[in-house]
């Protein structure tokens, strides 16, 4: 790779994390920090560009320039008018220790990058296919890509990928691991985001720490699948629906980009609908059992929602069913559902698959578990709406993967060993922000120490159910 | 005492994040070089296919791709099915079929054009409606389907 080249690359991804940046300044209220907007601008903006391109095709410079000016105008506005966003903490020990890791991983990911250019297999035969048909087919892209492997899977990460060679005038094949690795490195910058704004540094960094110490993780997004990306999403939308929930903001915006990330995982694989069912039975469920106003939170979502939710319809209106769906028939679906073996063999994978995941060479679950049993839980978070939300939320998502291997055509065992790991990334990050939320924490929450609210030993301090 | 533990457990935390992440490291660089990956070996091997279609002035369309067992008719390997989606990657934006069907399972009429992967090996006996275009001396061939007299 020539310097002009890598130049080319990072002016790409500069510019997609320069329209993610825009969107989330205007969309995250002032209260919060900037950590929180730069960690969730460059996968913001590589789903609004990944847009973008497949919208615009031909104008794709120009389409990008706009938008970076009206959102540049958009958040001079909110600055006029609201004031400045408060700065970065200063960086502790165990901020660099992570820092450090993140490194050693990138190190890990570009060396695998160098001896598998073109990523494992489901990367070269379906996402990166899917890039090529984009970029090499021009106009054709509509009438061919039916005839690659599961044309019907969605365009983000291929459209993501097809960008920087649009940029490049060129295919370069490690554009795709460069599309994980951001990903992989805005998922950990978005846990420990999270988890700072609303309870202590040594929680936020250490679940941050187990997430980048994942090797499976970090294998996946090198390896060039789109589950580090889903896992982005699915994480990014279950924490703003969080910090929505825990800090009284006087506007909703936070939820938009909620809707706006939900209906990015909804881009990025199908799996992504399942989890938008999970978040709107969430959110609605205070709508009917409290009598919450719809206005409150479940329309803001919608509006987040709708703009990726048109431009995934736009694409499988002209792509076939899914094989999951066409090769099943409902008499079929209902025989395997009535059948208890199925069940059993299910829950035994989910378990092994729980237990052995994570490739890691020593396992740190067992003085993960020992940490939170010495260090205590937080019974107020046990309470609280808004964790307990998002538990239901990850909670749907794992049901409704349970029943989707009920019901699938595919051989059980056969289906089960090729993916079931896969979907457990999906939602690792957004288990470690759980848990992260429910340890206590020694230290104050960021946003408490600087503006010197009082909040005790245990950290996060949730708004509990009334 | 018990923040005394609390701050070993955090760093055994640490030291075994460092352990994980340095031996993720040391297993991607155990993975032999780039050129020992299929898809790279792959990509090379199909470079003269994409010239000389484009030297055909056939720029997109389909192309049928055959291995050794599809001409003696018998069943598909595994290492066929890789081949052929291999073939597939490579060879976008033309659209490999085998015996009228794409990668997706949709059907295509049949083209003229033939890839031919023999990586096991080229037959000594080549079907008579098959006309040789380009052998790239990588096992792969190009051919043009000809309808016998």
């Amino acid at each position: 790779m020539t310097f002009t080249t890598l130049a080319i690359v990072v002016a790409a991804f500069s510019i997609s994390t320069c329209l993610g940046w825009l969107l989330s300044a205007v969309l995250i209220p002032f209260q919060l920090t900037r950590r929180l907007v730069w960690a969730v601008a460059p996968g913001i903006g590589l789903g609004i560009c990944s847009m973008i391109f497949l919208v615009f095709r031909r104008p794709l410079f120009t389409a990008e320039f706009m938008a970076l000016i009206v959102l540049a105008i958009l958040v001079w506005r909110r600055k006029n008018s609201s004031g400045s966003r408060r700065n970065f903490l200063q960086p502790t020990a165990l901020a660099l220790v992570l820092c450090g890791a993140l490194g050693f991983a990138m190190a890990g990911s570009m060396i695998r990058m160098d001896r598998m250019p073109h990523g494992g297999w489901d990367a070269w035969a379906i996402w990166n296919t899917h890039a090529r048909v984009l970029f090499r087919d021009g106009p054709n892209w509509e009438r061919d890509l039916p005839y690659t492997f599961h044309p019907d899977y969605p365009l983000l990460v291929p459209s993501a990928t097809a960008r920087v060679w649009r940029y490049l005038g060129r295919e370069i094949p490690e554009a795709g691991a460069a599309v994980g690795m951001i990903f992989a490195i805005s998922t950990v910058a978005v846990l420990a985001a999270v988890l700072l704004e609303l309870t202590g540094a040594s929680n936020a960094m250490l679940m941050a720490l187990m997430l980048i110490s994942t090797p499976s993780y970090l294998e996946n997004a090198a390896s060039q699948y789109a589950d580090v990306p889903l896992s982005f999403y699915i994480l990014s939308t279950i924490g703003l629906i969080v910090l929505d929930a825990e800090r009284n903001f006087d506007h909703r915006r936070m939820l938009i980009l909620a809707g706006f990330t939900a209906g990015c995982a909804a881009w990025t694989k199908n799996e992504g609908f399942l989890f938008i069912v999970g978040v709107c039975a969430a959110l609605l469920i205070p709508v009917i059992f409290r009598r919450e106003k719809i206005s409150h939170r479940v329309i803001p979502f919608v509006g987040g929602l709708l703009p990726p939710m048109a431009v995934i319809l736009f694409f499988k209106l002209g792509v076939p069913t899914n094989d999951l769906i066409k090769n099943q028939t409902v008499a079929a679906a209902i025989h395997q559902a009535l059948d208890p073996d199925r069940y059993t063999l299910i829950l035994k994978y989910f378990v092994e698959t729980f237990w052995s995941f994570g490739g890691w060479s020593v396992t740190p679950l067992i003085p993960l578990f020992l940490y939170v049993i010495c260090v205590g839980i937080n019974r107020a978070v046990l309470r609280s709406s808004a964790w307990l939300a998002c538990l239901f939320i990850v909670g749907i998502v794992l049901s409704g993967y349970f029943f989707v291997y009920v019901a699938t055509p595919i051989p059980l065992k056969n289906h089960l060993e090729s993916s079931l790991d896969r979907l457990i990334i999906h939602l690792w990050p957004s288990l470690l922000l759980l848990l992260g939320l429910l340890i206590k924490s020694r230290q104050n929450p960021s946003h408490s120490a600087l503006e010197g609210t009082t909040v005790g030993d245990s950290g996060y301090q949730p708004h509990q159910i009334t | 005492m018990r923040s005394t533990i609390r701050y070993l457990l955090a760093a055994i935390l640490v030291v075994l994040a460092y352990w994980n992440v340095l031996a993720y490291a040391r297993n991607a660089a155990h993975r032999g070089t780039r050129t020992d990956d299929d898809i790279v070996v792959s990509e090379s091997r199909y470079r003269g296919v994409r010239e000389a279609l484009s030297g055909l002035g056939y720029s997109s369309g389909s192309i049928s791709f055959v291995t050794n067992r599809d001409l003696n008719d018998e069943p598909p390997t595994w290492e066929d099915n890789a081949r052929w989606g291999h073939a597939q990657y490579a060879l976008v934006p033309w659209l490999v079929l085998r015996n009228g069907v794409s990668v997706s399972g949709l059907s295509l009429t049949t083209p003229t054009l033939v890839v031919a992967d023999f990586w096991d090996g080229k037959p000594a006996q080549i079907p008579p409606d098959l006309q040789e275009i380009c052998d790239f001396q990588n096992g792969i061939v190009l051919f043009r389907k000809t309808l016998l007299p």
